[in-house]
This record gives structure tokens, sequence and C-alpha cells, in this order.
């Protein structure tokens, strides 16, 4: 049951009207059911891993609370990271890990046979195991007390708006969140259907039309010329941002019609004036996670310059192995990684840091926004093409020119590119509404956003592709 | 809550007429056109489609391949190709459906068929007939048994009938087909892949798609009309997913008795006759239909002499 699906909106629509009408204690019940149900709905046997996740760290967070001592604290915690990362390592990990030491082992002339396991990736266990992870690091820290009811937990663990791509929520937000008491609020109603239209908008007329074209090119990439190539990649770029922060705005608008606020996922992305800017606009849940549970427990910057470097380099390729078990993830976190080193280096080098404006302004402020969205296109190539041979390909095929005539197809030009230029009006205007601390402070006004809701609407029904496609981030 | 509930209920009629607005105006425009695959062709075929005696129905692999003015010469009949590029039996099923509807000519419906359609349902594709429900009910009727929620879309959106198809109905405004237009579009000469596309077996089964062949079999024959598979030649036929398409076609056509012309077998076929690993030129296409024109004719004459 994927969010651009009529099946979602119907039990969307269930879900939240006997939300909102059971009574206030059986609420937060209702929600763990129906969280459950949307698990199941794509595998049934797969909630098990689920609900075995949140029984080991429902009884390691409190073990950890209760234990006095630091040692002993530090075996619990090993208990829920063995667990959790065992899990992930198993499903996801398994046959990438074979495979990298079976090419090993024969590069040194011997021999080695894959084990296969012939599992299913379950749907978003990379998103739950650091939900999860989070809430027992936490308590660890010292920095939340465990959650006495077993069933909200499992709500907070399976919450169905963002259960399978996130936004990874902490615990000392959510929880609060879904321990108070709901009632429908008109405002938040609006609100909500306007975010989850915009972003349904950004998933079937903007993903999905750039889609087609980006699956033509990068599935035969050496059929096509240097334009056609640097096209599809151009379009990967705003089909990931309109798949992914699509997927986000509808689990943030849904969310809070229920009464519960999700964190915000992205922040204009590609108005990013250098790497670590984007970090900061893009998948910002995961961003922040890594840089709370991974960069500064690794000594973060505290340590000296090449301790940074290195920290930073570890950090972005786990980011990227995080995101799919390929040595292309891999180098698309070790592209990113590399670079932010190097914006570190060059702050370090001038002494100043480098200015980051919401929007570009100035000439110097464009053309840097301009070199970092080259920079993150040409990292995405690693992250779009199949194979590495695929992503050799495609930069091969750039790089050895032939800018003759490119490949189109007239619908996804006119569609497709209508929905980008319309994406990215809306950024630009949400980008100068940001206060300092991201929130949109100046709301435009009700005839305006009557007429965008009408635009969006019709945008969907017209050129909104209709083929219930998964979120590309649901295979992470 | 008053003030709320009417502008609720402002913004919902708002919409309301917006979108019957916009489908009105669509629907207008695509009837002033009958070119355009994902614009007029689907009226054109209607209307051509009924004046035929024998209609052609499928994909590209039956646009590109069946010559009508050959089949008709061979069988004496009105021969209309209505074969379209990347679409299914669902939208065979539609067209035929609303070819049927009102008077018609047709004796002989032939559908040709891909190993795709067995595994492969496109009922999403057909939606470019959707508008064409607003004027022959049997469309909608058939897309609704296909395409899971159609009812319910095209009742909360009339414009949602016009999805994907408003720069087409642009491009194509006001234009007639050619008046010797028979749907036939061959392939022109050109180089073809030496190596076979990926052809391994098909991973699920689709029910849907056995039953929107039944659909199109058992519709047809409730009009009198006679129904004819054929499948077209392949230039790499021995992958798994052909011999696995060639069995469940001969079972098939068993099962609902309806003569299978396999044109795989009918010729000698070398990579000259091809224009890519599915289609056939120019020269194989006029190779095909002469084969299976003379195949129909002994089908007329054996249901003939019985």
């Amino acid at each position: 049951m994927v969010f651009n699906s009529l099946e979602f909106w119907l039990f969307f629509a269930a879900a939240a009207s006997l939300y909102f009408v059971l009574p206030r204690r059986f609420a937060w019940v209702f929600l763990l059911v129906a969280s459950y149900v949307f698990y199941m709905w794509w595998n049934a046997a797969y909630i098990v891993l689920i609900a075995g996740s949140t029984l080991i760290d429902f009884v390691v967070g409190k073990r950890i609370h209760q234990s006095p001592e630091r040692s002993v604290k530090k075996r619990w915690l090993l208990v829920s990271l063995i667990a959790n990362l065992g899990a992930l390592f198993t499903f996801k990990y398994w046959t990438f890990f074979h495979e990298s030491v079976g090419a090993l082992v024969r590069a040194a002339g011997g021999t080695y046979e894959v084990p296969h396991l012939g599992l299913l990736l379950p749907v978003g266990i990379s998103f739950y195991t650091f939900q999860t992870l989070s809430y027992t690091i936490d308590i660890y820290r010292g920095q939340l007390a465990p959650e006495s009811n077993l069933g909200r937990f499992a709500l907070y663990v399976a919450y169905f708006p963002q259960l399978v791509a996130g936004p990874i929520e902490r615990a000392r937000t959510l929880l609060p969140q879904l321990r108070a008491e709901r009632k429908m609020e008109w405002d938040r109603l609006v609100d909500g259907l306007q975010l989850a239209l915009w972003g349904l908008f950004k998933k079937v007329v903007v993903a999905d039309r750039l889609a087609m074209y980006v699956d033509a090119v990068y599935g035969n990439p050496g059929e096509h010329n240097a334009t056609t190539l640097t096209l599809a990649t151009y379009a990967f770029a705003f089909q990931i941002y309109g798949d992914f922060s699509g997927y986000s705005d509808i689990a943030i608008g849904v969310s809070r019609i229920l009464g519960i606020d999700l964190m915000r996922n992205f922040e204009e992305p590609y108005f990013a004036q250098t790497i670590r800017d984007f970090w900061r606009r893009w998948h910002i849940s995961l961003s922040t996670w890594l840089r709370d549970y991974l960069y500064i427990p690794l000594g973060g910057s505290r340590g000296s310059s090449l301790a940074t470097y290195r920290n930073l380099l570890i950090t972005m390729l786990l980011g990227g192995l995080w995101h799919g078990a390929s040595w292309n993830f891999v180098v698309w976190g070790a592209i990113h990684g590399g670079i932010l080193a190097v914006e570190r280096f060059a702050e370090k080098r001038s002494g100043r840091q480098l200015t980051e404006t919401r929007v570009p302004r100035g000439v110097v402020s464009w053309v840097r926004m301009l070199l970092v969205f080259h920079v993150v296109c040409f990292a995405w190539v690693f992250f779009r093409a199949d194979t590495w041979d695929a992503a050799v390909g495609v930069l091969s095929g750039i790089a050895g020119g032939g800018w003759g005539a490119p490949f189109m197809d007239p619908l996804t030009f006119t569609n497709g590119l209508g929905g980008v230029a319309l994406l990215l009006v809306v950024d630009w205007q949400l980008a100068r509404r940001r206060g300092s601390t991201g929130a949109i402070e100046v709301q435009p006004p009700m005839r305006a956003r009557w007429v965008f809701a009408y635009v969006l609407l019709l945008a969907v029904v017209f050129a909104g592709v209709e083929s219930g496609s998964q979120f590309i981030y649901f295979q992470f | 809550m008053k003030r709320r509930a009417t502008y609720s209920l402002l913004f919902l009629a708002g919409f309301l007429v917006l979108d019957r607005g916009l489908a009105a105006g669509l629907l207008w425009a695509l009837e002033t056109t009958e070119t355009g695959e994902a614009a007029g062709r689907g009226r054109y075929s209607i209307r051509r489609g009924r004046e035929a005696e024998v209609v052609l129905f499928g994909s590209s692999r039956m646009r590109h391949h069946l010559d009508p003015s050959i089949v008709g010469e061979r069988t004496g009949l009105d021969t209309f190709n209505a074969g379209v590029n990347g679409q299914g039996v669902v939208y065979a099923a539609a067209l035929q459906a609303a070819m049927l509807d009102g008077e018609g000519s047709s004796q002989l419906h032939v559908l040709n068929l891909d190993a795709a359609d067995l595994f492969d349902l496109r009922a999403g594709r057909a939606h470019v007939l959707s508008p064409l429900g607003l004027r022959y009910p049997s469309i909608d009727e058939v897309l609704g048994r296909f395409d899971r929620g159609y009812e319910l879309k095209v009742i909360a959106s009339r414009s949602y009938r016009f999805n994907s198809m408003v720069f087409p109905i642009a491009a194509n405004f006001g234009k007639a087909a050619p008046s010797d237009d028979d749907g036939f579009a061959p392939l022109p000469v050109r180089r073809v892949p030496t190596v076979a596309p990926p052809g391994d077996l098909p991973t699920g089964e689709c029910p849907q798609c056995v039953a929107a062949i039944e659909d199109f079999v058992h519709r047809g024959r409730e009009h009198g009309v006679e129904i004819v598979f054929v499948t077209s030649p392949v230039l790499f036929p021995s992958t798994a997913r052909q011999r696995w398409a060639h069995g469940e076609f001969a079972s098939l056509s068993r099962r609902l008795e309806v003569p299978w012309i396999d044109g795989q077998e009918l010729g000698d076929w070398s990579r000259d006759d091809f224009s890519d690993a599915y289609h056939l030129n120019e020269n194989g296409s006029a190779v095909l239909s002469t084969l299976v024109a003379a195949e129909l004719e002994r089908l007329g004459q054996d249901a003939g002499s019985k």
C-alpha cells in the first residue's frame, strides 16, 4: 500500500475517521493496529521482525535505565546493537558481503560459493532500525527515560506514516506526542491535506514522469549520446528529490492530520551552496542521525584536522552503505564525504566559513549553487546506475562528448519539465519564507492557497503518472 | 464551524466546476481529431472498425505487421488494422466493446497475442480510451473490470479521464484521419540486434490477463463475430519466455476453441525480415500478411464447408 495509491487514501480516510471517533484512551491502540495492518499489507510475515525489534528494544531500554553500572548499561546497549544491526545485516547486506568476499577470494585465485539465503528485503528495515536504535542509545546516554507502555513503544517503532521511509524520528520528540490525547483540528486538517497534496504532486507529476525518461536512458546507457545522458542525470536529480521529498511531505501531512508533528526532512536542497549546506537540507532526519550517533561518537571535529576529515569520510561511507548493499552507494557516500572534507580544509585554510544563504544572492552565490548542484548530480550517477559498469558507462558517455540531439519523449518533456519548474518556483518561495529555525514564517494569503491547491489537484489529475509505483527509498 | 463548512463546500464546488468544465472542453477538442494514439486514434478506430468486416486488434506487433489491403484482397472482406503501439488486450477489449455497441459490419475479429499479454495486463495504458467512455459506456465497463478503482476515480474527477492526454489532444486538434488510413504502418528496414533481449520466464501469474482475453472472445461471440488469434514471429523464438508463451497460447486456443495462427510456424524467418527483435520490417510484414491472409481464407473455407 503506497501513498500514491487509491488503497492508501481509502485506508487513511477510514483510519483517521476511526482514530478521532474512538474514545481517547483507545486511540493509540487503534493507531498501532492500523500501523501493523499498513505494514502487513506488503508482507504479513515480516511484521515479526518489527515486533521482535520492538520487544528487544523495549526490554533493553528498561534494563539500561535500571542498571546502575556503566558496564552493564553498555552490555545491554550491545544487545540492542547486535540484534538490530544483525537483522539489518542478514536481510540487507548478507549477499553483498559474501559476494564482496567471494570477489576477493577469487581475485586471490581461490574459490568461494556465495551462500544465498533467499530472503526478501523487508520494506523500511533501514529506517525503523535506525529509529529504534536511537531510542536505546538515547537512554544509554541518559537523554531519555524509557517508555513504560510496550504498546506505545510499539507504535513509536511502527507509526505508519513514517514507518517505511521516514522521517527517522527521535523517541524524545515522537513518544510524548503519542502519549498526548488528540482531537480533530481544522487547521491541521487543511495544512496536512495541502502538504500531502504537494507531496503527491512531487511524486506522480514530477518523479514518476521523469522516471520514464531516466529508466529508458539508464537502462541502456551505451545507446545514448552525451546530451541524453546528461539530461537523464539532471532528470534523476529531480526524480529522486520529487520522489523522496514527496513521500516525506505526504508522511508529514497525514501525520499532521492525526495531530502528530513529524520533523522536516527536506529544505530546498538544490539551493544549497556547499555540500555541507546540502546535507542540512537533504534527508535531514538521516543526516542528523548520522551526525548524532556516528560522526560525534567518532570524535566529530574535536580532534585534529585529519581526524575530522577521517570522521567525515567514515560517516558518509557508512551513510552511503545505509542506502543500499552495493559498492555504488559506497562510492556515492565517498564522493560526498570527500567533498565535505575538502570544504572543511578550504575553510581552515582560508580562515573563514563558507557563507550559506537560504537562496543564492549575488553572482558568487549562484555560481556556488550551480557547482554544488553539478557535484550532487555527478554523485547521483553512482546512486542511480544499477552497476558499477553502468555508472562508468554513463560518465564516460558524457565525458566522451557527442553532444547531438537528445532522445526525448515529448510528453515526458512537457509534463516533467512543467512539474520541475513549479517545484523550483515553490521551493524558491518556501526558502524565502523560512525563518532562522527553518519554519515557514510567512504563510501566503488564503486565496493564493486555494489557487495553489486547485493547480496541484488538476496537475495530479491531468499529468500524474498513475502507475502506483513504489517510492525509491522503500528499497532502502 | 459554519464558516469552515462553507469554505469546504465552496472549495469542493469550485473543483467540481473546474473539473467538469475542463473535461467538457477537452472532450469537445478530442472530438475534433481522429489522429494521435493518445488522442483521436481511438475515435477513428471505432468509426472505421464498425464499417470494416474484418478488424485486426493488438499492439505494435499488429499495427506494423498485418497489412489490411493484403488481407482484404485475399479474403474479399473490408479489413481495418486497429493495432496501437504499447497496448495490450484490455485496450483491444475496450475498443471491441465500443465497436460492437452500435450498428456494424464486423464478421471477424483477429486478436494479436504477445507473450507479454500473458503476464502484463497494461490496463493503465488503455486509459487513453477513457474519455470515449463518456460516449460509449461499454468502454467504462471494460476499463472498470480490469483497472482497479477506475469507477471511483472517474466519479471523483471527470478530468481524470484525460490524464496524460492534454498535450496529445492539443497537438492533434482538428486533424482528421487520411481517407486511405487502414491503420497499417510498416516499419523500415534497419539493422537488427544480434543478441537476444532478456527473455526470462515471468515471475508471477496474471489471471486478469487471461480474463481479458476471454472477455474479448466472449463479447465477439455474443455479437456473432468470429474470433481468431494471431501471434507474430520474433527474432529470438527460443528464449524461455517465448517457449512458455507458445505452450500457453496453444492451450488457450484449445480451451476457448479459437483458431490460432502461429506466425512463427508459418514462415521461414530470417534477420532480413526484422526491424528489431520483436518487429518485422516492411518486407517481413508483407510476407506475414500474405501468409496470415491465406490462413484466414482457409479458416473461412473450413467454416463454410461445415
